[in-house]
């Protein structure tokens, strides 16, 4: 039997819909994805099919194909782990489906023991999968508050892959997680240092003013010891308030950077970096390829 | 979903609507300052990969802070700069051109007398910060049909539109351009940042007032070379 589940894939800051279509049928047992996976979705495989094994269900030993489409795009990851799972499940009658699969996207890592890993870049996943139509999109329940800031999609949270199935059988319900967004974004915004710590450099202060109001390059010129350092770090204290859409454009970044967690799982003030001045060109504007640390 | 093995996103996008501050500026490896041009007058970086290329948002503010020469007293009141000409030449170029064109406001910081730091009535963040979300809530209002948030943005069209000089302001202008021999981008920055000055004011129209402070915020233009 096919089915097909849909998930959201993230190429950058765009997603794209990729539909995984699983069919199950008898002969030699193998089990195979295709549509141009990279490596690291090969690794989807046993983590699939052990996760299903311990939550209960059978892995059954027939010819399983995966199809990720579109084929066009390579895809990587292991965010598309819980819509293969669920694919197979219903595609091998273990599984009886009453919600409506077109309308739901699904995004998750599993682990060996069934429970669903947070992923990185949730936030615009979320942001992508309303903008191409979906209803609701099934996450990992430690992405769900940072999911809860984007309006218009209901972002359910899930900690394993049994809840996904009693869900989709009808059995419970998920609430989503909600955030007051504006009340969170009107809170005042508290920090340890301010303005007033300078004192005098009235002409520095209006260049700041200046700068913060229009978004404007500055630079600051002066010797050793006279706050400039200091001046600098309390422009973040006079910038203006970020707006809603400002704010998810921020967030887009931090969430695929997995900068994002449950304790912080949004921003609401303007970001301030200041990298040292030993940072390479590749750090600081991006690109590249770096050494990953082997079992990360 | 991430692909394993690339940087993707660099300090610029984290910055992104926010501040990119970087201190001891002339520290920085020339290229670093260098390959900042593209991503400050664009406002995003495209990254390019094996299979595909990615653009990141890159609207940042970039804050930098500098000694004004190599050992960091020149034209202090409290201690003797000991740089000499050829030095402090060569220490200025770091930041000189195409990058410096791109910094609109540059301001001296001072070493300030003992007896100036009593005084009470100093401004706090809070005070100060109410003025500049005015000034920028004019700017999103009157951009609401342009796709920009800010005057940083705008494009030498919406300019324009909406930084209108009337004669002698643009003459006041054009002499600080001839003189300091500006080239045409440090112009045209000038009269964004007149443009947030006259916002801080919520004056409609740019005034003569606005642009000679916007020119004198080109200290380096002036002073140093
Ligand atoms: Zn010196």
């Amino acid at each position: 039997m096919l089915s097909t589940i849909k998930s959201v894939y993230l190429n950058g800051l765009d997603g794209y819909t990729v539909q995984v279509e699983v069919d199950v049928s008898a002969g030699i047992p193998e089990f195979d994805i295709v549509g141009l996976p990279d490596e690291s979705i090969k690794e989807s495989k046993e983590r699939v099919s052990i996760a299903i094994k311990n939550s209960g269900y059978e892995f059954e030993s027939r010819k399983i194909v995966v199809n990720l489409a579109p084929a066009s795009i390579r895809k990587g990851g292991a965010s598309i782990d819980l819509p293969i799972a669920i694919g197979i499940l219903i595609s091998t009658n273990q599984l009886k489906n009453k919600r409506d699969l077109s309308k739901i996207a699904f995004v998750g890592e599993l682990s060996l023991d069934g429970s669903i890993n947070s992923v990185n870049g949730i936030l615009p996943i979320c942001i992508e999968a309303k903008k191409i139509g979906f209803d609701e999109i099934i996450i990992p329940k430690a992405n769900e508050k940072e999911a809860s800031i984007v309006k218009g999609i209901k972002a359910k949270g899930v900690k394993n892959l049994n809840e996904v199935i009693s869900y989709l059988r009808g059995e419970t319900n998920i609430d989503s997680y909600k955030t007051d967004w504006e009340n969170i974004a009107y809170e005042n915004q508290k920090y340890s240092i301010d303005f007033s710590d300078v004192k005098g450099q009235e002409n520095a202060k209006r260049a700041l003013e200046i700068a913060a109001a229009g978004g404007h390059n500055c630079l600051l010129i002066g010797s050793p010891g006279t706050g400039k350092t200091m001046l600098a770090e309390r422009l973040i204290t006079i910038l203006p308030d970020l707006s809603y859409n400002e704010s998810l454009e921020v967030m887009k970044i931090y969430s695929v950077a997995g900068l994002l967690n449950d304790k912080e799982p949004i921003i609401i003030q303007r970001p301030f970096r200041s990298p040292h001045h030993s940072i390479s060109p590749t750090a600081l504007i991006g690109g590249g390829r770096i050494p990953k640390p082997r079992g990360d | 979903m991430e692909e394993g093995g690339y940087q993707n996103h660099g300090e610029i996008s984290l910055a992104n609507y926010g501040v990119l501050f970087l201190d001891e500026f002339t520290e920085f490896d020339k290229n670093v300052i260098e390959v900042l041009r593209a991503p400050i007058e664009d406002g995003k970086i495209t990254i390019s990969r094996v299979n595909s290329s990615i653009t990141y948002p890159s609207k940042f503010m970039l804050v930098a802070a500098m000694n004004p020469c190599p050992c960091g007293y020149y034209g202090s009141e409290v201690r003797e700069c000991k740089c000499t000409d050829t030095l402090i030449k060569k220490y200025l170029s770091k930041v000189s051109g195409p990058l410096l064109d791109r910094i609109d406001i540059q301001v001296e910081v001072p070493q300030i007398k003992y007896e100036k730091i009593n005084d009470n009535k100093v401004e706090t963040s809070a005070q100060i910060k109410k003025r500049v979300n005015r000034a920028r809530k004019i700017q999103i209002e009157r951009y609401k049909q342009d796709n920009i948030y800010n005057n940083d943005s705008l494009t030498p069209k919406l300019m324009k539109k909406y930084c209108k000089l009337d004669y002698d302001t643009g003459k006041l202008l054009e002499k600080a351009f001839n003189n300091l021999k500006l080239s045409m981008r440090a112009y045209g920055r000038i009269i964004k940042v007149a443009r947030t000055i006259a916002d801080l004011e919520e004056s409609k129209d740019i005034q003569k007032k606005h642009i000679a402070e916007a020119i004198g915020y080109r200290v380096l233009d002036k002073n140093y070379f």
